[in-house]
């Protein structure tokens, strides 16, 4: 049988202007150390570019059309299409080491 | 995409945002995303990727900022109803009304654990590109008693929290938990394994699995829809991520924990995540058991494994139709009967997304299935990740698939 709330409701109205204290339900964050950002091209004439793919719903075929709109519009950039190895959480240490040897910029196609 | 790359200590990134989606367009439709608008801006995408590359880095781009990321212990006082409130506006609670922390409450549940409260129980993230926060037994104690869980609950839920696998993952796929309990705990706390125990009604059940969820989200760091919870359809799973107890006494197989190295009288946790694809069925009929059965394990997600949850009439009739005396025998013949063409196989989003890629890396099975024809049957999913759950009150024979990854089974015993 349920029971008849009156008295519980009653005893609420009482207490409804009091404060109390609870506790705070969130955990506790690491430390975030801030990363430099990479200085910026003057042009990207003359620069190569690289366009890295990771894998993921189809953001290939969107970075060879981005390819092909630097093909026609700006010819002296040059741009290389790569994908990189493993699923898009997986590192790629051996593409990212020629990254930092070969490429002036790189765009990165993240597929979410 | 802001949000993990401020947490991964870039909050200047240059973003370029196209339409959704990208998955499944033609070149020429994806030519004109390249030639048109960033959707979030308004402006031309090249000329945004360009700038990105070629503006100057601003003084706002190079200034340090402070993160500020502390946690007090408690709220700032206040009435009930504000508290309320505000533990909504905060985005900590299921939007479902919550028992509100008071240290009294939260004392009573700690005293259901040996363990110290400020004692770390583990880290915990929303996916695996974001930030692991960290947590206290008093900090799960706080989720708990929000949840509505009684103290003797706790180690179960503890258990969870120890298990460091989120019920609150960010993906954009609306991915859900299931939580199957074994051992003597299921009746000292008195959960259900029998009628309608996948459902309401079951106090134990319904509060451990919400605490589940609140604790996940709040001790990652959040689950905040568009942000760090990007599921594109959502998951009512989520409500108390499916936690059940198994029918150990009417199971005509070893318990669950058992198959995974534990001792009957352990009291044990085990966890699943994905739990999106279900499939359902009544008994197995002698003529065509066989076929219906394929036909149910071909129309799941390939990408999600199969948990054949079946109530302990349809266990028993496994055994009656295809002699499947152990647990094991059945899940090898859902091995080698769940098969598909490869060509349709690898052509799924799905499998072009998380297992292409490793297929290409030469990781096993997935680069021999790769080398497979076209037309040839392969099998869909890893012997592995197949499992089985005997549960239901024997009202009929129903039973169901669950798309899911089996992640891991933790001690509950430990947490007492």
């Amino acid at each position: 049988m349920r029971k008849n709330g009156v008295n519980r409701n009653q005893e609420a109205a009482v207490g409804r202007s009091e404060k109390i204290v609870v506790m705070n339900p969130m955990g506790y964050p690491p430390t975030i150390k801030q990363l430099g950002m990479a200085p910026r091209l003057d042009s990207l004439d003359g620069k190569t570019v690289y366009l890295v793919d990771v894998r993921f719903d189809d953001g290939d075929i969107l970075l060879q059309q981005m390819e092909n709109w630097f093909t026609e519009h700006k010819p002296k950039v040059k741009t290389v299409f790569v994908r990189k190895s493993g699923v898009y959480t997986q590192d790629d240490t051996t593409l990212f080491q020629e990254i930092k040897e070969k490429a002036d910029a790189v765009i990165l196609g993240v597929g979410h | 995409m802001k949000a993990v790359a401020y947490a991964n200590g870039m909050p200047h990134q240059r973003f370029v945002f196209v339409p959704m989606p990208v998955m499944g367009k033609s070149p020429a439709e994806l030519r004109a995303y390249v030639d048109g608008k960033d959707p979030v801006t308004g402006k031309p995408v090249m000329a945004e990727v360009i700038e990105a590359l070629s503006k100057p880095l601003s003084e706002e781009d190079k200034k340090k900022i402070s993160f500020d990321r502390s946690t007090p212990r408690f709220v700032d006082s206040d009435t009930e109803a504000n508290l309320h409130r505000l533990f909504l506006e905060n985005q900590w609670t299921d939007r479902l009304p919550i028992v509100l922390p008071t240290e009294e409450r939260v004392s009573e549940m700690l005293a259901a654990t040996s363990h110290k409260p400020n004692e770390v129980v583990g880290r915990m993230r929303p996916t695996s590109t974001r930030e692991a926060w960290e947590y206290t037994v008093e900090k799960v104690a706080v989720n708990a008693v929000m949840a509505g869980a009684k103290p003797e609950y706790f180690p179960v839920i503890l258990a969870l929290a120890a298990s460091e696998v989120t019920a609150r993952a960010s993906t954009t796929t609306s991915a859900a938990a299931m939580v199957v309990v074994n051992g003597p705990i299921r009746h000292e706390i008195g959960m259900n394994w029998g009628i309608g125990a996948m459902g309401p009604y079951n106090h134990a059940n319904a509060t451990i699995g919400r605490a589940y969820g609140l604790l996940s989200q709040n001790l990652q760091g959040g689950s905040e829809p568009g942000k760090t919870y990007l599921g594109s359809q959502g998951n009512s799973y989520g409500y108390n991520s499916l936690t059940f107890a198994e029918n150990e006494e009417r199971s005509p197989w070893e318990p669950f924990h058992v198959q995974h190295g534990f001792k009957t009288e352990d009291s044990v946790v085990s966890i699943f995540r994905g739990c999106r694809t279900t499939s359902f069925n009544l008994g197995l009929r002698e003529k065509h058991w066989r076929e219906h059965v394929r036909n149910m394990l071909r129309g799941m997600n390939p990408h999600n494994p199969p948990t054949l949850i079946l109530d302990p009439i349809t266990a028993r009739q496994f055994i009656d139709r295809g002699d499947f005396d152990t647990k094991e025998k059945l899940i090898q013949w859902i091995h080698d009967n769940a098969t598909m063409p490869a060509g349709v196989y690898w052509d799924y989003q799905l499998i072009r997304n998380y297992v292409y890629p490793r297929a290409l890396n030469g990781e096993e099975p997935y680069a021999t299935k790769l080398k497979a024809a076209e037309d040839e049957l392969i099998p869909i999913f890893r012997l592995e990740d197949i499992h089985l759950v005997v549960v239901g009150g024997e009202t009929n024979g129903y039973w169901r698939i669950m798309g899911c990854h089996y992640q891991k089974s933790v001690s509950i015993d430990e947490w007492r």
